[in-house]
């Protein structure tokens, strides 16, 4: 075999040993939590990302030391949104939820639920705040449920 | 003999073309926590008890309600309440073709409102 052969052999050895190194899957590992789907990656590449991300947190880590801070919390948008704002009830709205609460008083006192007082609660609701609404729907449907208010129709209860 | 024949064959065929039906004349059941039927079933059915349903409840500001209720042929009642989108959406699909199905908690909370409308559920009959 002349020269020239010999190192056309070992370009194509060389070259094959390369593709094998790059075509061989990286070692499977778990995906940190919260992590975006990445594309595959080959092992030199999975090897250079390991070592900058631990170059990162190591020159993280030394700064927040340097400067006396304690490390980032992650922020998730449920903890960036502001509460929502509740306006207090209308002196209005304080009477008619008073006349609701009277309204069922009364249907538990006659253990009954009549059409008059769905039909009843049914103006009181559209004048309450949304607070006084939820909880006069939230204390009429258990009881009727429960059977502490007999309904003497079939429908919607108010 | 071929008059046998033939009408037996009508008659498979007239029960094939009949098609599946959902519930038993959609009756209105009311079991623990569980209510079902067709409004359609309820409507046709001989008793004027069995009832079914939901209602949307909304006012400017404040966020939608749906109310379903259901009365079986017993008179027994049942009710569900609930400001939550995914259950006031499902209430909303609630039709006259529609066979109904809400579980409800312990304090009344809807934790699901199933309306499905296929050939399978009942279609009111005129009265």
């Amino acid at each position: 075999m002349t020269r020239r052969g010999l190192a056309a052999l070992a370009a194509i050895a060389i070259a094959g040993a390369a593709a094998g190194y790059l075509a061989a899957p990286a070692p499977a590992k778990p995906a940190p939590s919260g992590a975006l789907v990445q594309a595959p990656v080959t092992h030199v590449e999975a090897l250079d990302r390991e070592a900058l991300r631990a170059l990162l947190r190591e020159e993280l880590a030394a700064l927040h030391v340097a400067i006396g801070e304690p490390a980032p919390v992650v922020v998730t948008p449920e903890r960036a949104a502001p509460a929502l704002e509740r306006e207090p009830p209308t002196p209005e709205q304080d009477e008619n939820h008073v006349v609701g609460r009277a309204l069922l008083d009364d249907a538990l006192a006659r253990r009954s639920w009549t059409p008059e007082d769905a039909g009843r609660l049914r103006v009181v609701l559209a004048s309450v705040s949304p607070e006084q609404r939820r909880e006069l729907i939230r204390e009429l449907i258990p009881a009727l449920n429960e059977g502490r208010l007999q309904p003497t129709f079939s429908g919607p209860p108010f | 003999m071929k008059k046998l024949w033939l009408a037996l064959v009508v008659t498979l065929a007239g029960s094939a073309y009949a098609g599946q039906h959902m519930g038993i004349g959609g009756e209105v059941t009311v079991n623990g926590t569980v209510a079902q039927g067709s409004l359609s079933g309820a409507y046709n059915s001989a008793d004027t008890t069995q009832q079914i349903g939901c209602m949307l409840y909304g006012t400017p500001g404040s966020p939608a309600y749906a109310v379903c209720w259901a009365t079986d042929a017993k008179n027994v009642h049942m009710y569900c309440e609930s400001d939550d989108p995914a259950v006031v959406q499902a209430a909303a699909t609630v039709s006259n073709a529609s066979y109904l199905i809400f579980i409800r908690d312990k304090a009344g909370q809807c934790l699901s409102v199933s309306a499905y409308g296929d050939s399978t559920t009942d279609l009111k009959r005129p009265q």
